[in-house]
């Protein structure tokens, strides 16, 4: 009886340890993704990503490629909850209402969106192609109580500052707020009055040559994130024979003196290794343009499970640029990525 | 006595008239099974003297590069004098159309049954023989006449490198001594790259091929690069498929002429010189800049420029340091343009100047752009990530554009630009501009030109 008991209890017993060994797994908290990540994301292309943690929510803007058969269709806020798909129904400006001759008509490049003081603010580098063609860029910064916006422009009648890639941070409070931007090369900082629209100091270098010296070739797309008490400075270098090396610095403040990591370059990226399929159909023959000189941003955000990650772009070298993120890992001030450039990633987190 | 006369002036006659074409083997290595070069599947070219008639061995190269618009190349090489005539047979369609460039040699062309062409040269030259219109050609065809050869080199001199008709390998780094000739033989074919520095008194002359097929781009060196050395003569030779330039040299008195190249890589520029230089009747088809206009006293003269997709015809400054000028550039034809992207360096005359040099007195006249869909002139100071931008120092000024002919529409305007007023774009003068036969009368005709940061901007 017992026997048989068993044996009619047998794949009970199995069927109970698998769901078991399954409930085991579930505690494994997992995210999963392939880079690049192009799935609901601008199909002709995205680079300067900059990535916002929220809800439980991946929030996602960067500089959009247009499309060639419609034209600039941003800037728009994407979402996502696992960074393999992203979806966008959030116009963050409504270019239709911008005046022909206003400074900011045309460009949204590197765009970040920052919260400070419960508001969050939506960052740009653009210029009026009309009336300035190929004109150097400037800065703006448009303000909403809503991370979907709409945003209003802050400074309509001029630009905070000329720059490349000008980007906020918040100082040791959110009462001090500067712009960090890179010009001719070089990186500046300022402190900027978010209520009027423009500088309250003077900009000053802060990375150059006579301060980062052999280190030093053309610094590009300066990003600062703030972690713990640490500021820690993402940017990139282009080296003849199509080569971007990325680097790493920290700062105990974004005007005090930044510190060479010793694992610089945090990773390299070669021409050899650029994607040369196109994606899309162009109104032209070869219609994607390569670019001359090739800017690589990196982000360095905090995401799901307090995890910090960086998002950059795949080179967008031969073909349209997508989303790349990949979890990094800093100790004693040192940032290193243990999966750089893999195109597998992910991140676990045991309950 | 008069029969025995007359009977010799024949002979001599024969003899010399047979003299004035000279066609040339093809080498073991070029065959149908060669990705790299082989006997073209497009074209058949006779040319004939005096009804004589010689058929031309065709080659043919494959594009290597994704971004390429032409998805071939094929080309005869000979040299000649007199006037001759070429007939072409296109092997896979029919002939609707036909034409031969460039525009300011007037070639008459005749179409002869469904799939041949007729025309007379009179003159030695490059020529680009066309059955489709428009800017980009998917199979192109180029004659490439030579004059007849001078001073051939012999065997035995122990001054003379001679590579004779046929297959050569010789390796990445072929060093050249001081007092040499290389002697390409027509048919021969190299495989590889020449090299000298701190050298004087060399020369690589020929109508042979050297090739660069192995090497992808931008990991091997430059075809033939001649460091810090004076008093250097490259004629006649034709290069193929280059990693990098086809010839950078760096020293005085250079001396580069007749000499035919064609590469399909970005980073394939043509010929960047030393100081003192002289170019001249050179052919190019390249995917970089043609003429790297970088040194003091230079001369670049009756040429001719196919632009590919990238890089300028003529590219004045990335990262010019040391000042510059007196360079002239007359005579030109640039049969073809092929840029459609809105990037910096694509113009016919580029400068995106972004170190501390200043560079002037440019006088470029005489220029004729058959086909073109872009701009001319992008002349402009930013700093740029091969420069050394100096906050301080760094302009050009003192360029004449005179009589410049194009045919096209420029989509996007040509600009003029300093990146500030520490970095100026001043006197320059375009005399005779014309677009399809309209003189350029005013700046917004063809220009964008930026009045912070230039000055004294002339339009006659």
């Amino acid at each position: 009886m017992n026997k048989r008991l068993i044996t009619l209890l047998r794949p009970l017993l199995v069927l109970s340890i698998f769901l078991a060994c399954d409930t085991k797994q579930k505690s494994v908290s997992e995210l999963k993704w392939v880079n690049p990540i192009s799935n609901g994301i601008n199909k002709y292309g995205m680079k300067d990503f900059f990535i916002f943690y929220e809800d439980e929510t991946f929030y996602l803007v960067g500089t959009e490629y247009a499309d060639p058969f419609k034209g600039y269709l941003g800037p728009n806020l994407y979402k996502s909850d696992n960074l393999s798909s992203w979806s966008t129904d959030f116009k963050l400006i409504n270019t239709n209402l911008i005046p022909e001759n206003a400074w900011y008509k045309d460009g949204w490049f590197a765009p970040e969106i920052v919260k400070i003081k419960n508001k969050y603010y939506f960052t740009f580098n653009n210029r009026n192609n009309a009336e300035n063609p190929y004109q150097k860029l400037g800065f703006g910064i448009a303000v909403s109580d809503s991370l979907k916006g709409e945003y209003d422009i802050i400074n309509k009648n001029a630009p905070i500052v000329l720059s490349n890639h000008g980007s906020l941070v918040v100082g040791e409070n959110e009462d001090e707020v500067f712009v960090v931007y890179e010009m001719d090369s070089r990186f500046y900082i300022a402190e900027v009055d978010l209520e009027q629209g423009n500088l309250k100091s003077k900009p000053i270098e802060f990375l150059g040559p006579e301060t980062l010296q052999d280190n030093f070739k053309y610094l590009d797309a300066p990003q600062i994130t703030k972690i713990g008490d640490t500021y820690h400075l993402m940017f990139s270098q282009f080296y003849g024979g199509y080569v971007v090396k990325i680097y790493h610095m920290t700062a105990k403040h974004p005007t005090e003196t930044w510190h060479w990591d010793t694992n610089n370059p945090i990773y390299t990226f070669l021409e050899e290794e650029a994607d040369e399929v196109v994606k899309n159909k162009y109104p032209t023959p070869h219609g994607y343009a390569p670019p001359t000189q090739v800017v690589f941003s990196n982000q360095l955000f905090k995401g799901e499970f307090g995890q910090y990650f960086i998002a950059y772009h795949s080179s967008e070298k031969y073909s349209e640029p997508y989303l790349c993120v990949e979890p990094v890992s800093i100790e004693n001030e040192k940032l290193l990525i243990p999966t750089a450039k893999d195109i597998q990633q992910k991140i676990s987190l045991n309950d | 006595m008069i029969r025995v006369l007359i009977f010799l002036v024949i002979i001599l006659r024969c003899f010399f008239v047979n003299a004035q074409i000279v066609t040339y083997q093809p080498s073991s290595n070029i065959s149908n099974d060669n990705p790299y070069i082989f006997s073209s599947p497009y074209y058949k070219v006779q040319i004939s003297q005096n009804n004589e008639i010689k058929d031309v061995f065709v080659y043919a190269m494959n594009a290597m590069h994704i971004t390429n618009n032409s998805k071939s190349t094929s080309w005869v090489n000979f040299s000649f004098e007199g006037t001759i005539k070429v007939k072409v047979t296109v092997l896979k369609k029919n002939v609707d159309f036909a034409q031969v460039l460039p525009r300011k040699a007037n070639i008459s062309v005749a179409i002869i049954g469904e799939n041949s062409i007729e025309f007379e040269i009179s003159k030695d030259g490059y020529y680009s023989v066309e059955f489709e219109k428009g800017i980009f050609i998917e199979h192109p065809l180029l004659i490439f006449a030579n004059p007849l050869e001078k001073d051939v080199p012999k065997k035995n001199d122990p001054n003379v490198i001679y590579f004779e008709a046929g297959y050569h390998e010789i390796g990445d780094k072929y060093m050249i001594p001081s007092n040499k000739t290389v002697y390409l033989e027509g048919g021969a074919y190299l495989k590889g790259q020449f090299f000298a520095e701190n050298a004087e008194n060399i020369k690589i002359k020929g109508r042979g091929i050297l090739s660069g097929e192995a090497y992808k781009a931008r990991t091997h060196n430059h075809m033939i690069r001649v460091d810090d050395s004076e008093n250097i003569e490259i004629e006649g030779v034709t290069i193929i498929h280059a990693p990098r330039y086809m010839i950078s040299s760096s020293g005085i008195k250079h001396h580069f002429h007749h000499i035919k190249m064609m590469g399909w890589w970005f980073s394939t520029d043509g010929i960047s010189s030393g100081e003192n230089s002289l170019i001249e009747n050179c052919f190019f088809k390249v995917n970089d800049d043609a003429v790297k206009l970088y040194r003091n006293n230079m001369e670049v003269k009756n040429c001719v420029i196919w632009q590919l997709e990238n890089g300028a015809a003529f590219m004045i400054s990335w990262n010019g340091s040391a000042n510059f000028g007196n360079v002239k550039v007359q005579n030109i034809d640039i049969i073809r343009v092929e840029h459609h992207w809105d990037n910096e360096n694509l113009a016919v005359f580029a400068a995106i100047h972004g170190s501390k040099a200043h560079i002037s007195n440019f006088l470029v006249k005489d220029v004729r752009i058959d086909n073109a869909n872009w701009r001319m002139f992008h002349l402009v100071t930013r700093p740029n990530r091969w420069g050394k931008w100096d906050q301080n120092l760094g302009s050009l000024s003192n360029f004449t554009f005179k009589n410049i002919t194009y045919y096209g529409e420029q989509k996007i305007p040509s600009l003029l630009m300093g990146h500030d007023v520490k970095h100026p774009v001043y006197n320059i003068t375009f005399e005779n501009i014309t677009i399809n036969g309209k003189k350029m009368l005013i700046e917004n005709d063809f220009l964008i030109v930026d009045k912070k940061t230039t000055s004294n901007i002339k339009i006659k």
